[in-house]
């Protein structure tokens, strides 16, 4: 189901924004209008979008057993949370970075992502974290400032 | 141009240090991305990408060349060490490999792998340097007709092939073609879903987009189901095998790599299927069949010729038609075009320079990694105890800083992290990055010659079956994508009868 309403949306979607291209008329307008190609795209998304669903109708059940199933192995639980910590904390980085910089956010967001991972127990521990964090930073600096002359972002405030 | 002037034309890239730094380099790279389970020869490839700029486009290839061979080969390792593929293309080597550590002789079992793994390597370039040239000469007659088709080609056979049901790889596919549609109309010129952003009018950049769904998603999907790695604390005693076992197996040897080297030539077949597949004919075709899975090196030996022979296999459609045989070969047609190229048949007329590159590089990272393995087996085993902790928030960084230093703007930031995210939720749903990235790479071949087909025949869709060439290719397109649905039915039809 899920797959069908994106291909749905992303399709509808598509054919709406096409809509205020310009057309192309004519034979020999066939193809040339900036249109056609992403209408055709997204036409075939939403036909790829029910093929699915359908295929996901006619799987057939799984039948039941008599018998108990095997006990499974313990699975670790998803850790969904975590991943949406994390691209919050990038959009955080992203933003800081346009204020303060490289240097400060590179080192806050290493920092916060690690101790996110797993949070430091004691003092040492944190020290290292620390230390990683800034050490990254100094590396990266190295790799892409002073080896391959790319200037990393500086900062409104810094600059 | 002459087969040998061909492999001779970029010889003197080599008698460069700085050249030989980055061949070296990029190797133990690759060696690091490929042990470290989590880490993938593909993320390596796009992490590193950006770091190209700054040498010209032959050095820039033959470092990626070192990360994609040397991951390749060290996927071996942590197969062999803690029974955790580096990478999918040594699911089989475990199966032995594994088996011979838990004997105690994870050494030997490292020393078959790696000049099992070497052979292979060579054996693919030497059938590369043979067949792309030929399939080349051919592509030239082809047509906006014909590359419609072979664009279609590569679509439909990743999406095929990739993991989870081919409808959902076709969606993947579409989805890229999406994304490589943003920014100026190839024909017209007019700003297509540009949204008003003076930043996406360029259209949505390669690296950004790469590193995006090949990088952050797997970053992401690491730390949603960070697994605990335990590592066998294995001795890693003597590493070659004795002469008389290697020349034993080295018929074996041969015909795994003729496997390996065939399947990875089929675009989006890859290594994983190479290795599996002539682990299987291996096994059904020994004496001692029972022996495989218990640890016999023939096992390791097999799997590791095939998966890396099929390296130089991939390069074939990539350098003969410009389409991708892997993400990673996507990935490296990345680079060309970001250096002005056109990877495809004209590359042997306007570059043999970069083709002869391409042949050397891989024989070149191939004797890198087999002295790199044979040297340093020992202390890559240590690799596998580098906490994930420290080792996701600096990939995450060089994702960043990499997406940052294409065009100095944190508007590539936004898309990389955009691309993870929706890397992320789609695989969620069963729509996985390759055929998404295969899609965006393709994306302006097919988007170009479609129209340009269609607007040279005035309109009339025919033109796509006129030509025999052209109806050939939609025919095998049609038989990739209904072939298995049709075949799944006889054979349901089939057992209804027995019934």
């Amino acid at each position: 189901m899920i797959p069908l309403a994106f291909c749905l949306l992303l399709g509808g979607g598509v054919i709406l924004a096409c809509q205020d291209f310009p057309r192309a008329h004519g034979s020999q307008g066939f193809g040339q209008g900036p249109a056609f190609y992403p209408q055709v795209l997204a036409w075939a998304l939403i036909g790829l979008g029910l093929a699915s669903f359908l295929t996901h109708l006619r799987q057939p059940a799984p039948a039941p057993t008599e018998t108990a199933p095997a006990e499974a192995a313990p699975e670790e639980p998803a850790r969904y949370g975590l991943v949406a910590a994390m691209a919050a904390l990038a959009v955080a980085d992203i933003l800081v970075m346009q204020y303060f910089g490289f240097f400060v956010a590179g080192f806050l967001l290493m920092l916060a992502m690690i101790c996110l991972i797993r949070p430091p127990r004691g003092l040492r521990p944190l020290l290292l974290d620390l230390a990683y964090s800034a050490g990254m930073v100094v590396l990266v600096y190295l790799v892409f400032e002073a080896f391959i002359k790319i200037q990393l972002p500086r900062g409104a405030f810094l600059s | 141009m002459e087969a040998f002037e061909l492999l001779t034309a970029g010889l003197g890239n080599f008698a460069q240090p700085l050249t030989l730094a980055l061949l070296i380099g990029g190797s133990l790279l690759g060696i690091v991305f490929g042990a470290i389970p989590g880490l993938t020869a593909t993320m390596g490839m796009a992490i590193f990408l950006p770091l190209t700029f700054a040498m010209s486009d032959t050095n820039g290839m033959i470092f990626l060349l070192g990360i994609y061979v040397g991951s390749c080969y060290s996927g071996s390792l942590s197969a062999i060490l803690v029974n955790i593929p580096g990478t999918p293309s040594a699911i089989a080597t475990g199966f032995d490999g594994h088996a011979m550590a838990k004997k105690g002789l994870a050494g030997q079992a490292i020393g078959y792998a790696t000049l099992a793994s070497a052979l292979g390597g060579l054996f693919g370039v030497a059938v590369l340097m043979f067949a792309a040239p030929v399939l080349a000469d051919v592509a030239l007659e082809f047509s906006a007709q014909e590359y419609t088709g072979v664009a279609l080609l590569g679509i439909s056979i990743v999406a095929y092939i990739s993991f989870g049901s081919t409808i959902k790889g076709l969606i993947g596919g579409v989805v890229g073609l999406l994304l490589a549609m943003v920014g100026q109309d190839v024909i017209s010129g007019y700003p297509r879903f540009v949204f008003g952003s003076k930043d996406l009018q360029a259209g949505l950049q390669m690296i950004p987009v790469m590193v995006g769904f090949f990088g952050l998603t797997e970053v992401f999907d690491k730390l949603e189901r960070e697994s605990h790695i335990a590592v066998i604390q294995t001795k890693i005693g003597r590493v070659l095998p004795s002469l008389s076992k290697l020349a034993k197996l080295s018929p074996m040897m041969l015909v795994s790599s003729l496997i390996g080297t065939f399947i990875g030539a089929v675009p989006a077949a890859g290594g994983a299927i190479a290795s599996m597949a002539a682990y299987g004919v291996q096994k059904r075709f020994s004496r001692h069949a029972e022996k495989f899975g218990s640890g016999a090196p023939e096992g390791v030996v097999a799997a590791e010729a095939a998966n890396n022979a099929a390296v130089g296999g991939a390069f074939v459609p990539m350098l003969s038609l410009g389409i991708p045989g892997d993400p990673q070969t996507a990935i490296l047609i990345g680079a060309l075009m970001i250096n002005g190229l056109a990877p495809g048949p004209m590359l042997f007329a306007t570059r043999p320079d970069m083709i002869s590159t391409i042949y050397l590089g891989n024989v070149f990272c191939v004797a890198a990694f087999a002295v790199i393995g044979l040297v340093g087996a020992r202390y890559f085993a240590r690799l596998m105890h580098v906490p994930g902790h420290y080792l996701l928030p600096a990939i995450f960084i060089f994702c960043i800083v990499g997406s940052y230093a294409i065009r100095n703007t944190l508007f590539d930031v936004w898309v990389l992290l955009g691309c993870g995210v929706l890397g992320y939720l789609l695989q969620k749903i069963g729509i996985m990055p390759a055929p998404v990235i295969l899609g965006f790479v393709l994306g302006p071949i097919l988007e170009d010659n479609f129209r340009r087909a269609l607007i040279m025949s005035g309109g009339d869709w025919t033109t796509f079956v006129s030509r025999p060439l052209s109806l050939a290719l939609l025919v095998i397109n049609a038989f990739i994508i209904l072939g298995p649905i049709l075949l799944k039915r006889l054979r349901l039809r089939g057992l209804n009868q027995e019934d």
